[in-house]
């Protein structure tokens, strides 16, 4: 696994564990805030709703929403080690570094960031390219 | 010290009041201050490894090890405590500014040693 295929995971960790724990946010909120001792996680049908304790949600989400942002923070540490190597361009360590930032700015800042770099994840996972150019050598 | 602990003062009541944020406060001032620390050794170690004297962080493992052992040190030792709050710390304009200074430090002082860096590399 090289440095760039770890930018990617530690974005993908980011983007899954921010994303989870909005979703558990929105469902503690659904379940009168979380004031009820047991939530229900409504799911498609034909599948039946799930019935969780909401100190189990409550905990999980804080420990996604951390988890996140912990994945983010070393996301950056990752973007600035590749570009003082040399393994990314000058653009995408900008765009890389602004939308990492982003990131540490709940609501709006993170969804932004979550956007980008889970866009990013899937199109290079699926499609095998690099959205940015690679400098020559990498 | 105290400048230090400011800093963590700081971060924690922009969490607090301007971003609203009421679950993980502590957290996500320790991962800020933790990012804002690491950018500073780091780029210590750019400027060692440009003039050829010793550099630290070869590999993108040694990224996040570094990393988490910062954010797990100031966790356990500053964060977890709550010793920037015990201070009776204000947030006033001097206090902004100087920490607005030591950001656009941190990124520009990260900036130019990562271009000297980089113009080694011939890129």
């Amino acid at each position: 696994m090289n440095s760039s295929d770890v930018g990617n995971f530690i974005g993908g960790v980011s983007f899954i564990a921010s994303a989870s724990s909005k979703h558990l946010e929105n469902v503690l909120k659904r379940n009168f805030r979380g004031h009820t001792p047991i939530s229900l996680i409504k799911t498609p049908k034909p599948l039946s709703n799930i019935k969780v304790s909401t100190n189990l949600l409550k905990n999980s989400s804080k420990v996604l929403k951390v988890g996140g942002n912990l994945a983010g923070g070393i996301g950056l540490g990752v973007t600035a080690y590749q570009y003082v190597n040399g393994e990314i361009s000058r653009e995408e360590a900008t765009v890389d570094g602004i939308m990492g930032i982003a990131g540490f700015f709940w609501p709006f800042g993170t969804a932004a960031s979550l956007l980008y770099f889970g866009g990013k994840l899937i199109y290079e996972g699926v499609s095998g390219e690099t959205v940015f150019d690679k400098p020559a050598g990498n | 010290m105290r400048l230090y602990l400011y800093l963590h003062y700081r971060i924690f009541r922009f969490y607090k009041d301007v971003m609203n944020e009421n679950q993980v406060p502590l957290f996500y001032t320790n991962t800020s201050v933790t990012t804002l620390l690491w950018g500073n050794l780091f780029t210590v170690d750019c400027l060692l490894s440009y003039l050829d004297i010793n550099t630290f962080i070869t590999s993108v493992p040694q990224v996040i090890v570094s990393f988490l052992s910062i954010w797990i040190l100031n966790y356990l030792f500053i964060v977890r405590k709550k010793i920037f709050l015990n201070f009776q710390f204000k947030k006033n304009k001097l206090g902004g500014y100087a920490i607005i200074f030591y950001f656009i430090l941190t990124f520009v002082s990260f900036l130019i040693i990562a271009t000297l860096n980089r113009a080694k590399l011939g890129l």
